[in-house]
């Protein structure tokens, strides 16, 4: 093992970076399951499509990505929205597995809807290259922006959801459905506000993602499994917690990427969580559910 | 029979059973009353393995049974109902029934279902599926149920809650048949007067221990008691 | 018409097959049998258990990597090498589902998801044995009767097995445990032990069709013996025709390769929209599958009958019908 401060405040500085994105690739997640108790398995599938969105604004309009960033979260906004009124509402508070599975076919659909429109091939958006020096370290512009980008609309969104009052309501939504109502707060109108926005910070997260990763039409389930381990290894619902497990799962894949293998770098987010799930099943600032 | 000692569970910072001690004699029908909030739930969880205590000791017919897991406890012949029932919901009564029941040929574990079925008036029912029965007939099942097992101690949580009136003189009557058999029982309920009538012993939980103990009227009379459930009185 | 006379002709009957059919019709036939077998085994640990596993391609794939080593390295004959496969499968799931079911509900899933992942990485990573990503190339088949009589095989041992726990008690303990595990805890199930038990039967199957699958196609590699697509397809197979059901898993099976043949095959673009719509379709419409449908139109017997079948005989007057 190398033992050099450079060498690992490098690989630090990338992990974090990755987690920061990992972060926002799980935010969307992890508030429609603290707001509804689903796990929205077409998550993956919605952060894929709001970042071939973006990728379609740059090759085909010649649209910067963060300028076609915000068009891709209103677009993706309004279809979780749809999704939600026609889809979600009538599973919800029935079998928990039948929103799972529902959200699987749904995931599949979306796939192919990809796949048809956009091809196979893996693509990205490379429209940042080069790299900076700060302090020592050597950072890609690319991911320095994506990273930036990703930390401003999570804080963003925390500070919509701490101190508006549909940030409150949703919050409020989330801790106790039955008082939300008595207090005035329309639940149902809460729940298609927060799955269109879990399919925004989805659609924010891969559009930069494209900018530094690969990825085709398919690549919606590895995505969905690295935002599950974050907020599992975070802890479920707590949006202090996905920061903090996005952090830890970017940290170790890039640490053992570099370090064992670069497959056992993207198995580390598998590992991480399966761990997680046995030992300390709240995850790290969860709530326990027993 | 069952000896309580000691039992300590904490939730967090909050201690929702703190140091309670008790003793169960064999044959007896003891009620467990309390405030909301007094540890009475928790205290069976306790006992039957569903949750683990901090600290303390459950001894069952001499055998310590801290810590173990729920399936040994029952199967040692200590059976226990819910609050709220749960039933097998998408299996039919009878599958309800014989689902848990090891021992014994299939024909004689249908014999014993349907005589204990028969026992609390669901003989009509026991092909219907779980989820098709009112609320007090689920009550019934989940007695019934748990009865399979032959348990020598059955804790009760609330056997009469949302329970009308007649259903619930019925089940009381069936557990004083039951325990003239020589089954004894635990039970929590909020129901003064039926459970006062039904119970030889009553013990009084207040913040998570035991704090008082003894025949119904001693209960009902102790200053303790009623300071736990209607305050201190005013000068 | 007696029970036994009645399975010995249509074993009988779909035995003799190859002995009309092409090797066109037998592909499909094969195909069909293999995952309905795949449907059956994922029906034990998820439609009677109620553990929705995402994983179980984690097993066929190890049976498929076990059968083509052994046959490939030790000239092993194929029907011995994909009973080992099954046999390593079944090993293995007993560390693994000890760790699994302790997750419950979408915990599970995606736990069982993310270890057909790993071991798809595994088999990328593990070149002395797998050969990495170039595959294993096993000896060309020629002969796709014996496969075939292989797999109708392995389907009709599920059938038998499922149809045993359908009418015993083991069966009940399952469905306990799907309905409540707690309340079956609190009851002296051991349910840690049942579960396992359902899932180590849940992973001896498909280990067995994994070492057929990899004799009869003649290659290995990870991506193909860990294919999500094989999970997806016994999944929906088994809620389309009826979970924790006997005939469920053979109904959705039949329905799903008929669907492909005449619906996908015609519109190859839209095989996984399809695939989705359908899983839709069932949860929010046929959420019993179609085994409970045909059930309720008279056309199937109800199951689990046999405890029915003695209450009627032990009291005949007051026990009600259904």
């Amino acid at each position: 093992m190398l033992w050099e401060p450079t060498l690992w405040g490098q690989l630090l500085i990338h992990g974090v970076m990755l987690g920061g994105l990992y972060g926002l690739l799980a935010l969307g997640l992890n508030l429609v399951f603290g707001v509804m108790r689903v796990i929205n398995f077409a998550h993956g599938e919605l952060v894929m499509l709001g970042g071939f969105f973006t990728f379609w604004g740059y090759t085909t309009l010649g649209i910067h990505p963060l300028v076609a960033l915000p068009f891709s979260a209103a677009v993706l906004f309004g279809v979780g929205w749809v999704l939600q009124r026609f889809l979600m509402e009538r599973v919800l508070g029935g079998q928990p597995m039948a929103a799972l599975l529902v959200t699987f076919g749904l995931s599949l659909i979306i796939i192919n809807v990809g796949l048809l429109v956009f091809g196979a091939d893996i693509r990205s958006i490379p429209v940042v290259s080069g790299t900076l020096r700060v302090a020592g370290f050597v950072i890609p512009k690319a991911r320095g922006l994506a990273f930036l980008t990703a930390m401003a609309l999570t804080v963003a969104t925390v500070a919509f959801l701490r101190w508006t009052a549909l940030g409150r309501a949703i919050r409020a939504t989330a801790q106790h459905p039955e008082v939300a109502i008595t207090c005035g707060v329309d639940v149902r109108r809460t729940r298609l506000v927060v799955f269109g926005l879990g399919a925004a910070l989805g659609a924010a997260a891969g559009s930069l993602l494209m900018l530094i990763l690969p990825m085709d039409p398919q690549s919606g389930s590895l995505l969905i499994l690295k935002a599950f381990a974050v907020i599992i290894v975070g802890g479920l619902g707590s949006v202090a917690g996905g920061l903090l497990g996005a952090l830890v799962l970017g940290i170790a894949e890039v640490f053992g990427s570099f370090f064992i293998a670069t497959v056992f770098g993207e198995v580390m987010a598998y590992v991480l969580m399966l761990l997680v799930l046995l030992v300390r099943p709240a995850g790290l600032l969860g709530i326990a559910e027993r | 029979m069952l000896h309580v000692e000691g039992l300590e569970k904490r939730f967090g910072g909050l201690r929702a059973v703190n140091g309670a001690t008790f003793h169960l004699q064999p044959g007896v029908i003891t009620a467990l009353i309390g405030p909301n909030g007094s540890g009475k739930t928790t205290t069976f969880d306790l006992i039957t393995g569903n949750v683990r205590p901090n600290a303390g000791v459950v001894r069952f017919e001499g055998r310590d049974i801290t810590g173990l897991s729920p399936w040994q406890v029952a199967r040692l012949g200590l059976g226990r109902t819910f609050q709220l029932p749960r039933l097998f919901g998408e299996m039919t009564v009878l599958e309800n029934m014989t689902a848990a029941v090891r021992e014994g040929t299939l024909r004689e574990v249908v014999r014993r279902a349907l005589d204990l079925l028969d026992f609390v008036g669901l003989t009509a029912h026991a092909n219907a599926p779980a989820s098709s029965l009112s609320y007090g007939q689920r009550k019934l099942t989940e007695l019934a149920r748990v009865l399979m097992l032959r348990p020598r101690l059955v804790l009760l949580d609330e056997p009469f809650a949302g329970v009308n009136p007649t259903l619930a003189r019925a089940i009381a009557d069936r557990l004083l048949a039951l325990q003239q058999q020589g089954t004894t029982f635990l039970v929590i309920d909020h129901d003064m007067p039926l459970v006062m009538g039904l119970a030889e012993t009553v013990l009084v939980m207040d913040m998570g221990s035991v704090i008082a103990e003894g025949a119904p009227k001693d209960v009902r009379e102790d200053p303790r008691v009623r300071e736990a459930y209607f305050g201190r009185a005013r000068q | 018409m007696p029970r036994a006379l009645l399975v010995g002709l249509v074993l009988g009957g779909v035995g003799a097959v190859p002995l009309v059919a092409n090797n066109y019709v037998l592909s499909v036939l094969i195909s069909l049998a293999m995952f309905t077998g795949l449907a059956y085994a994922w029906n034990i640990i998820s439609g009677y258990t109620g553990y929705l596993s995402f994983g179980q391609v984690t097993f066929f794939g190890v049976g498929a990597y076990t059968a083509a080593v052994l046959i490939i390295k030790l000239h092993v004959a194929w029907p011995l090498a994909s009973l080992a496969g099954g046999v390593l499968a079944a090993l293995l799931s007993v560390p693994l589902g000890w760790i699994m079911l302790r997750l419950r509900g979408p915990y599970f899933a995606i736990g069982m998801l993310g270890l057909s992942r790993i071991a798809e990485r595994i088999a990328f990573a593990w070149e002395p044995v797998t050969d990495g990503g170039r595959g294993l190339y096993l000896p060309a088949v020629l002969d796709l009767r014996a496969v075939y009589w292989a797999m109708v095989l392995v389907v009709a041992a599920l059938v038998g097995i499922t149809s045993f726990l359908d009418n015993s008690r083991f069966g009940l303990r399952l469905l306990a445990i799907r309905e409540d595990e707690g309340g079956a805890d609190n009851l002296g199930v051991n349910t840690t032990l049942a579960k396992l038990q359902a899932f180590v039967l849940s992973a001896f199957f498909p280990g067995v069709l994994g070492g057929i699958y990899a004799w009869h196609v003649s290659y290995v590699d990870p991506v193909t013996a860990f294919a999500t697509q094989v999970d997806l397809t016994a999944v929906v197979a088994v809620l389309l025709g009826g979970a924790g059901t006997v005939w469920g898993p053979l109904i959705g099976g039949v329905t799903l390769s008929l669907l492909a043949e005449f619906l996908w095959a015609r519109f190859p673009f839209i095989h996984t929209a399809l695939f989705g719509a359908l899983v839709v379709a069932t949860v929010l419409f046929l959420p019993k599958g179609l085994a409970d449908a045909f059930r309720r139109r008279g056309w199937l017997a109800p199951g689990r009958a046999f405890l029915r079948r003695l209450a009627a005989r032990q009291a005949p007057l007051e026990a009600a019908p259904e």
